[in-house]
């Protein structure tokens, strides 16, 4: 069967053609044939404006849509479906989307499937990955939580009480002067500030309450810091071991807890080397195999809508062009598998 | 100072000859390896927070020092509020361990799956009360759930253990919190959502009865309000 996934949660507007066999539960047959996207660009010092970004979708989606066809080598007859991210999200954003799902539909008569967008970047991270029931860390700009799947639903193990991952990252480099996304500056950054970051460890607060994270104090804590004059490779240092260290104890308590043999990292931080690296000591002194999503679609993109659209087709879960919806508040563990 | 060596001479007499070393699984929990172990003669469990090799050293030592100390310090204060919890013997925030009283008594998770509800209505009161006496004394116990409480019998008050979580906070949003992990707890065991209300209300009930109506009152409304939070949860 051959998927179009549809993506316009928040800055990117993307769209993947992608193949598999419908009931192979091994996903061996998952294939990525296209995957083209376009990224609204923030100003820098500022974040995402939603209805620049909703402007920013509406101008590319035409081009976008032709050219993962085109780059696929596929006709709009040849697709058997579509799959579109229907939330969470920002609301200018996702209703771009579901207008293009839903006209597409409407128009080609093809069945339309609203994917999850937090599943999707669990499908797409297990097929990539291989593995097969793994206790999931989703990292992004949206999400920072511990999920593993319960009878027959999500059930999350930890999460971010505030501040995801990402905003954490990207909030701290706007106050650096950056532009969104700044996680892969600043993790640049943090690498030179490894010899002399160490020092400023004391300075900044750990939280975890219970087995949930908390950053809005470690932001507000990393803010100071830089207006007393540290160095800026100094604070990332700090403030990526903080962050991702609260994150590991809660990763490790949930291994603990679920008796589960496999970690997943997959969202857009999932692209940091040092998170896999302190990740994978985690993994290695409980001897459980770690698997993290590709770089290449670690981020926003049309090939996880179609991922997650591939699991609702075999449930024939497919919704009419009418009722298709989207919502900006959907967690992952409402949905139903 | 070796821990061996440490209280020689405080032998407390015949209790040395009392210890038998019973049946006991030794726990490596995410954080600290529990341990069943001998102090001047008597049974005590040994608690070592685990070096973690993901976080910096540096880092790694401040967090198992601080938090030693602290849970040391909190026991200590939970005592002078009137609240059971073992004793502690020894502690040494260089290697992490602290020695302590070795309770043996079931959870309460195992109380509640094989007692009756009705018999245990007086016991889910004496919870709420030791949690109304924590919080008075700015404690919050940070992992209060029904693994952590338990019944030497029906007719006493719990002991309450493992303060590896706990800090000191007069928030309404952290007693709140504590509170609605019991909650979750009791749903999780209890199966049914009107059996786990049932037994939450008494709970609230004997915590009311040491905090006071106006404080219990703003503890319930913020339970109220975490329910409603987490990200993308929809208010409907």
């Amino acid at each position: 069967m051959i998927c179009l996934g549809i993506e316009s949660t928040a800055h990117t507007f993307g769209v993947s053609v992608a193949e598999k066999e419908l009931e192979d539960d091994t996903g061996h047959t998952f294939k990525i044939i296209s995957d083209i996207r376009d990224s609204y660009k923030a100003p820098e010092g500022s974040g995402i404006h939603p209805r620049e970004a909703a402007r920013h979708h509406a101008a590319v989606c035409s081009s976008v849509v032709e050219s993962a066809l085109k780059q696929a080598g596929v006709s709009i007859e040849g697709i058997d479906f579509i799959s579109y991210s229907a939330g969470p999200g920002l609301g200018p954003c996702l209703r771009i989307g579901g207008i293009v799902a839903r006209s597409l539909s409407a128009y080609f008569d093809m069945k339309l499937a609203a994917a999850n967008h937090a599943i999707g970047h669990i499908e797409l991270g297990k097929y990539l990955t291989s593995l097969k029931n793994p206790l999931v860390l989703i990292v992004s700009g949206g999400h920072t939580a511990l999920a593993a799947v319960q009878g027959e639903r999500w059930r999350i193990f930890g999460e971010t009480l505030d501040l995801t991952l990402g905003q954490l990252l990207d909030q701290l480099g706007r106050f650096m002067g950056m532009s969104s996304p700044a996680g892969p500056k600043i993790e640049k950054l943090a690498l030179e500030g490894m010899k002399n970051g160490g020092s400023l460890l004391k300075d900044l607060p750990y939280t975890i309450k219970g087995n949930d994270v908390s950053y809005s104090g470690l932001l507000s804590a990393a803010k100071k810091l830089c207006l007393r004059g540290e160095r800026k490779e100094d604070v990332c240092y700090a403030v990526q071991e903080i962050a991702f260290s609260t994150l590991a104890e809660a990763t490790d308590r949930a291994l603990a807890f679920t008796g589960i043999s496999e970690l997943l990292i997959t969202g857009g931080v999932a692209a940091n080397k040092r998170l896999a690296e302190v990740m994978q000591e985690v993994c290695k002194e409980r001897g459980i195999r770690m698997g993290v999503i590709d770089r290449q679609y670690s981020g926003d993109c049309g090939a996880q809508i179609a991922a997650e659209g591939f699991r609702l087709a075999e449930r024939k879960q497919f919704i009419r062009p009418d009722s298709a919806f989207v919502r900006q508040s959907w967690r992952l563990d409402e949905v139903v598998l | 100072m070796k821990i061996e060596d440490w209280g020689k001479g405080m032998e407390m007499n015949g209790l040395s000859s009392v210890f038998q070393p019973r049946e006991f699984q030794v726990q490596i929990g995410a954080e600290a390896r529990i341990e069943l172990s001998s102090w001047r003669g008597r049974p005590v469990i040994s608690k070592t927070r685990i070096a973690k090799k993901y976080r910096s050293e540096d880092l790694d030592t401040v967090l198992r020092t601080r938090r030693t100390k602290a849970e040391v310090e909190i026991i200590h204060r939970a005592k002078i509020a009137g609240v059971r919890c073992p004793d502690v013997f020894f502690a040494d925030p260089r290697t992490s361990q602290i020695l302590m009283t070795y309770v043996e008594a079931p959870h309460l998770k195992d109380v509640q799956l094989s007692t009756n509800a009705a018999r245990l209505s007086p016991f889910y009161i004496r919870v709420g009360e030791t949690s109304g006496r924590l919080h008075k004394a700015g404690i919050i116990h940070g992992d209060f759930t029904t693994k952590n409480i338990l019944v030497t019998s029906l007719e006493e008050d719990p002991v309450i253990i493992d303060f590896g979580l706990s800090f000191f906070s007069q928030r309404v949003e952290d007693r709140a919190e504590d509170l609605h992990l019991l909650e979750q707890a009791f749903l999780s065991t209890l199966g049914s959502q009107s059996s786990a209300k049932r037994a939450f209300g008494l709970v609230l009930e004997g915590y009311s009865s040491v905090v006071g109506k106006s404080s219990s009152e703003s503890v319930k409304k913020q339970i109220a309000a975490i329910k409603l939070r987490g990200r993308y949860a929809r208010v409907d």
